[in-house]
């Protein structure tokens, strides 16, 4: 191997190594400043900070690749958790943080299912429908399920918080645990990355963001394909309104709708395409660690939060400027609404 | 006899849009039908002139915002930055009124209030600017330049204001809010001379032209000797403008200016508008009488929401359910269902 076939590799296909590497330098500039920074209490609270959004970015990544942009995985997240939380509450349910999750998953699929349905309908562009749905999801759960708190919920949640593998202690003498929620999410990494790699339907997503007509074509299911992704990407957006919910301890209805760009972000900083076809489980998860990375150094550092989104903002046109570069004139149309025509191989 | 020949051209020219495949004609028979349905479900409240009036003073600010999206969906691109856009103008026109003191007595003549309106104005233009140029020159697709720079935008907006209210508004500004020359609530007037601006410049100017050219089949125009750059940059800085004056409206309305004030429902309810207005996001068509009449008609349907009693929650739900009924009748005409077309083949 020469030294640029290995210096490609460690770049990675979606320029994950690039990632990895601004995560490595931003986490030395910081730790230059803020000598107390550099330990394993920094990397238990941003692993902490970034369970949500990873599952969130999951889903919306599936559906990147599919060639297609959702904006409700935040509405069904919520949706999802807080239907939950007040079955619960109300006893309609019993109180089992371990069940809660199941129920707030299948609803999240449940509601991706609706999406793929209706995107079905007529080969309507993904990025309109999501912004229609997540109207929906969150104006529904406002009127018919209820628009205030709920903060009695099982016990089980509250110990859920302490759960921890491995315990230490920032400088400043906090808490940091490594939780036990480390675990599981790994595992839906893994089954995802081994999903798309390995199985039929994982590269028919592959082949539907690269061109649905080819695809279709050659062979794939294409609507099973997009009902496939869309339930995966509720499910997951139902499994991360639930870790919202468990991290906080209560269920707020207002919570989590607005903050989507961050995941988008993270998404695309990754090097997922945002024309679909490409992309990979490590540059999403490289991603959202990244950006929280990014959000956990300013609050070290001092800096006041209100100057958060313009940092936010400013990683994510680096991210996409950069993204540019590497398919010039690959200019596609986000609204397409017929398959777009096949691009030569880049 | 010329001065005739070209008067007729322009009008020609001018109600084209209502003869062309993408006709308004549609939505102003869908305003009229959800102005009947209101009327009739809610008698004493909705037909009133108080409520056209106070309608009359809620449409312009979320019209405006539809007019600028429009103008990015042209292109075949979308901006989500509008809504960061108007309050970033808004905050700067505050801020500038707040450091010369306009509020107290003798300090806000005339023209301290047109210099504040100027500075949200150029706020606005740079501000699209900005977006034309990332999207025209650096290539970047305009989803993610205006999600980046609606996060900018914004949290330049919250930094500079610490994340509150500023509360500086002098009267005359105020008084946009308020008053109703001739019965027409003044928001209102302020829509229909920017809708002119826009319509014109779409339809009658040669850069509005090249636009709907670009946005229609880019590559065709590319080849036709159009450079997009000069256009992207036009309209979204287009957009930036109406952006700003409805940000104008927005501190004029709420008596302050607020960092993010309307910044999850309103990008929505801008992006409904111009889908339901018959904007082809696909590109190359866009009417601003379409806009007006889709921000009236989502305007009423909040209204009568109201009128009836209805959770406003609803309103957001009965949002979202409207873009899609848009769009599946849209793809419906088109031909698209192709399911449909297997149903009827089935044999009976």
């Amino acid at each position: 191997m020469t030294a640029s076939d290995f210096l490609a590799r460690l770049r990675g296909r979606h320029n994950e190594g690039v990632v990895a590497l601004t995560i490595i330098l931003l986490a030395l500039i910081v730790g230059a400043m803020n000598p107390g920074f550099l330990g394993l209490a920094t990397v238990f609270n941003v692993l902490r900070n970034s369970y949500e959004p990873l599952l969130f970015a999951l889903g919306v990544m599936l559906v990147l690749l599919m060639g297609g942009i959702d904006v409700s995985f935040d509405a069904v997240g919520i949706f999802a958790a807080y239907t939950t939380s007040v079955l619960t509450a109300n006893a309609l349910l019993p109180g089992h943080l371990w069940l809660m999750f199941v129920i707030s998953t299948l609803i999240g699929a449940g509601l991706g299912a609706i999406n793929a349905l209706i995107v079905s309908l007529g080969r309507l562009s993904i990025l309109i429908v999501t912004l229609g749905t997540r109207g929906i999801f969150v104006g529904v759960m406002l009127t018919f399920i209820g628009s205030s708190f709920i903060s009695n919920l099982p016990m089980s949640l509250q110990s859920f918080n302490v759960d921890y593998l491995y315990r230490t202690h920032t400088d400043t003498g906090q808490l940091a645990g490594l939780q036990m929620l480390v675990v599981p999410i790994a595992i839906v990494c893994l089954l995802i990355d081994f999903g798309l790699r390995f199985t039929v339907i994982g590269r028919g997503i592959y082949a539907v963001g690269g061109s649905e007509e080819a695809a279709r074509r050659a062979g794939f299911s294409v609507g099973m394909i997009k009902t496939v992704v869309f339930c995966c990407a509720g499910a997951l957006a139902g499994a991360a309104g639930m870790v919202h919910v468990s991290l906080i301890g209560y269920a707020n209805p207002q919570d989590i709708v607005g903050n989507e760009l961050i995941v988008i972000a993270a998404v695309v900083l990754g090097g997922v395409s945002i024309f679909g076809g490409r992309g990979s489980v490590l540059g999403t998860v490289l991603g959202v660690l990244l950006l929280e990375l990014i959000q956990y150094s300013l609050i070290i550092l001092g800096v006041q939060s209100s100057w958060d989104h313009v940092a936010i903002g400013g990683m994510i046109f680096v991210g996409v400027a950069l993204q540019v570069r590497r398919s010039p004139g690959a200019r596609a149309n986000l609204f397409a609404k017929r398959p777009k025509p096949s691009r030569s191989p880049s | 006899m010329t001065q005739n020949a070209s008067l007729v051209q322009s009008l020609a020219r001018a109600t084209a849009s209502l003869r062309q495949e993408h006709s308004p004609l549609p939505i102003l028979g869908v305003t009229v039908l959800i102005f009947a349905i209101f009327a009739v479900l809610a008698p004493g409240s909705f037909p009133t002139f108080a409520n056209m009036s106070s309608i009359g003073f809620q449409v312009p600010e979320t019209a405006l915002l539809g007019l600028g999206v429009m103008l990015s969906m042209v292109l075949g691109g979308i901006d989500l930055s509008v809504v960061a856009v108007a309050d970033l103008s808004g905050v700067a026109m505050v801020q500038y009124f707040t450091y010369v003191g306009a509020t107290q007595p003798g300090h806000g003549g005339p023209l301290v209030i047109a210099t504040g309106i100027g500075i949200a104005l150029l706020v606005g233009a740079v501000c699209g600017a900005i977006n034309g140029l990332i999207i025209g020159r650096l290539g970047v697709l305009a989803i993610l330049a205006t999600l980046a720079t609606m996060e900018v935008f914004g949290g330049l907006a919250i930094a500079w204001t610490g994340g509150n209210t500023l509360p500086d508004v002098p009267t005359p500004i105020l008084d946009i809010a308020n008053l109703s020359p001739a019965g027409i609530p003044f928001p209102a007037i302020i829509l229909l001379v920017c809708a002119l601006f826009t319509a014109l410049l779409l339809n009658g100017s040669r850069f509005g032209i090249r636009a709907t050219l670009v946005g229609a089949n880019p590559r065709a125009a590319n080849l036709s000797g159009i450079r997009d750059k000069g256009v992207q940059l036009g309209i979204y800085t287009a957009s930036g403008l109406l952006a700003s004056v409805a940000g104008i409206i927005f501190v004029a309305r709420t008596a302050g200016a607020t960092p993010n004030y309307g910044e999850g429902s309103y990008v929505l309810l801008a992006v409904v508008i111009a889908v339901l207005a018959g904007v082809d996001p696909l590109g190359g068509f866009g009417t601003v009488l379409g806009v007006l009449l889709a921000g009236f008609a989502l305007d009423m349907i909040r209204a009568g929401f109201v009128a009836l009693e209805l959770n406003q929650f609803l309103y957001e739900a009965a949002q979202g359910g409207i873009l899609i009924f848009v769009l599946a009748a849209g793809s419906l005409m088109r031909g698209d269902m192709h399911w449909l077309a297997r149903l009827r083949k089935t044999p009976k």
